[in-house]
């Protein structure tokens, strides 16, 4: 739709003032501010952070910040190793995210069979996701602590004698429980994603399907599954991305203390708390292109299936 | 398929179980927030010696409340919500006014850098604000804005590409016969954005409107990072300071502040449920 040629067509008309002047006047106004802002808070950050990683800047006096190359990343690859570490907590919540939008998945297609009551399981499971990330964060851990929720129910109905230390910082598996209060917070977004993409497929394919004879299981791997992979693929790529950058659910939880951190929540700690921004810099550019290298091979594992999926450009 | 609507065992014993399924995921949401509720009308003592999921002796115990509602020392509740109203209401308008702009000069016009720019609004999702804050601060700190509201409203403004590729699919469904025939009758380009393609990106702007909402009130990155004072507080940082002082308060009263925190939102999100999924599913098709 090439919406261009209106100043071309309106030039045969009576403007006051040229049309391609008018044109001009209207992009130059309409995208000032938004420009400025685009490169003021956007773009210039990043750019600064490279910078900013070159440097032993320490957050607050520029005065005194020397650039120093490329050593804050060589630290970070040897002496700083253990600033990087947490980032292998990534794994816990991205089990978590495959196991999220299987569930999600799962429950999309049973909503979609339009059962009595979907309406309400559907309203019930995305509650979480509309709560405020502080207030779910203390409902959960209200909910996990020694003395919480469900340690109580796990006595009383199932008769467990002792308590378990579900949010125990000290234990690697607490990063499992962290995972399941992700999972139990973005869960009905996946659902609604793909029951969105459920619903798009038209009801005669399971129609002339069924006519044909072929069950539940066959019509789901042979027509739901191809209609929904690129949606689910989609969620897939967001989920590796997003498992990298995990930062409220443990800082609030468990104030990312002990076993529990991540490498956000390291790098902010390393930014903010011990004032070395220099470092904190180099942390982050590095997730950086770690999350650039992610976006390029999804764009190119799309091409392969040769199917677009995020049809970011418009026409 | 006669055959199809009779329900064998087998079949039945499926919908059982996808029934068990979804009552015990609804019961995985629903049981810690009835704990949370339960708990928000116990007396301190009460909450330490009841079941945390028994039912408080008096529903009508709004000692906890009141604390939050009205604090001995501190700055009450209120405060956190009119601070989180106005960054909501600044950044709506704000983004909704420049989004639209962005969006109508992206589709009607064709212009040197257009893709360029077009790029660079897909490339922020790559960049989430987790990992700029140490030179975002610095930005702040320049415009004079770190560690207050107004540095929220500035970044809750900003380039958003969800709810830019939201106003673009819209106008691009609106024809362009009706800028021409606008043209023809003499408007300029302003009036006819102000005028006639506003007005009817109505729905566009209330999908964007509600998804940005309920993503503000909610967010706590942003809060911690660039407006952790108490005065600056919106309610997400509010109930952070708020639960770190275990210490002195009953866990009874936190519980009242996130029932108070959380009640509007749940309010809002029974009456609007349908555009949050219409939106959802828009913004993350194109997205």
């Amino acid at each position: 739709m090439t919406a261009g040629d209106i100043g071309i067509r309106g030039r045969q008309r009576r403007p006051s003032y040229s049309p391609e002047a008018q044109r001009r006047l209207v992009i130059v106004t309409f995208l000032f501010v938004p420009l400025v802002s685009l490169i003021l808070l956007n773009i210039y950050p990043v750019l600064q952070l490279i910078w900013i990683s070159l440097s032993d800047f320490n957050g607050i006096n520029w005065m005194r910040a020397r650039f120093i190359g490329v050593r804050n990343y060589s630290d970070l690859l040897t002496r700083d190793s253990t600033l990087m570490l947490p980032i292998v907590n990534s794994l816990y919540y991205l089990f978590g995210s495959l196991v999220q939008i299987v569930l999600a998945t799962w429950f999309a297609v049973i909503l979609d069979m339009k059962l009595p009551g979907s309406r309400i399981f559907r309203t019930i499971l995305f509650l979480p996701f509309v709560l405020n990330t502080v207030a779910a964060a203390l409902v959960f851990r209200h909910f996990l602590q020694l003395d919480g929720t469900l340690n109580e129910l796990l006595q009383n109905v199932f008769g467990v004698g002792f308590k378990i230390p579900w949010l125990d910082a000290k234990q690697n598996y607490t990063n499992f429980s962290l995972a399941a209060a992700s999972v139990w917070r973005y869960l009905g977004f996946n659902l609604v994603v793909t029951f969105g993409a459920l619903q798009a497929i038209p009801q005669d394919q399971y129609d002339a399907a069924r006519l044909e004879g072929a069950n539940d299981w066959q019509s789901f791997w042979r027509i739901t599954f191809p209609s929904i992979r690129n949606v689910l693929f989609l969620q897939l790529a967001l989920s590796v991305v997003g498992s990298l950058e995990v930062f409220e659910i443990p800082q609030l939880i468990t104030n990312g203390a002990g076993k529990t951190s991540t490498f956000a929540i390291q790098m902010v700690q390393t930014g903010f708390q011990f004032h070395r921004a220099g470092t904190a810099a180099a942390m982050a550019v590095f997730m950086l292109l770690i999350v650039l290298v992610l976006y390029l091979v999804t764009q190119a594992l799309q091409r392969y299936f040769d199917r677009p999926i995020a049809g970011a450009s418009d026409g | 398929m006669a055959r199809r609507r009779k329900l064998t065992p087998l079949k039945l014993a499926i919908r059982a179980f996808q029934y068990a399924t979804l009552i015990f995921a609804s019961l995985t949401v629903v049981v810690p927030l009835w704990s949370v509720l339960a708990g928000s009308f116990k007396t301190p003592l009460e909450y330490l010696n009841s079941s945390k999921s028994s039912p408080p002796a008096d529903w009508l115990n709004f000692d906890n409340y009141k604390q939050v509602l009205f604090p001995q020392s501190g700055l009450p509740i209120g405060w956190a919500f009119a601070n989180t109203i106005m960054v909501m209401v600044c950044a709506v308008a704000l983004l909704v006014m420049f989004g639209a702009m962005v969006a109508f000069v992206l589709n009607r016009f064709r212009f040197p850098g257009r893709k360029l720019l077009l790029g660079a609004y897909a490339a922020l999702v790559a960049v989430p604000s987790i990992l700029t804050p140490v030179s975002t601060f610095q930005v702040l700190q320049f415009l004079g804005l770190a560690n207050t509201r107004w540095a929220l409203v500035v970044l809750y403004s900003g380039a958003d590409i969800v709810s830019l590729l939201i106003f673009i699919q819209f106008i691009r469904s609106i024809s362009t016969e009706v800028d021409d025939s606008a043209r023809i009758e003499g408007a300029n380009y302003f009036q006819i954005f102000f005028r006639l393609i506003l007005p009817m990106l109505a729905p566009a702007i209330a999908t964007v409107v509600i998804l940005r909402c309920v993503y503000i009130y909610n967010d706590f990155v942003l809060p911690y990072l660039y407006a952790s004072k108490p005065s600056e507080s919106t309610v997400s940082m509010m109930l952070y300071n708020f639960s770190g002082v275990t210490a002195t308060i009953s866990q009874a009263v936190i519980m009242a502040a996130v029932i108070l925190v959380i009640a509007p939102t749940i309010v809002g999100f029974f009456f609007l449920q349908r555009y949050i999924y219409a939106g959802i599913t828009q913004g993350s098709v194109k997205g």
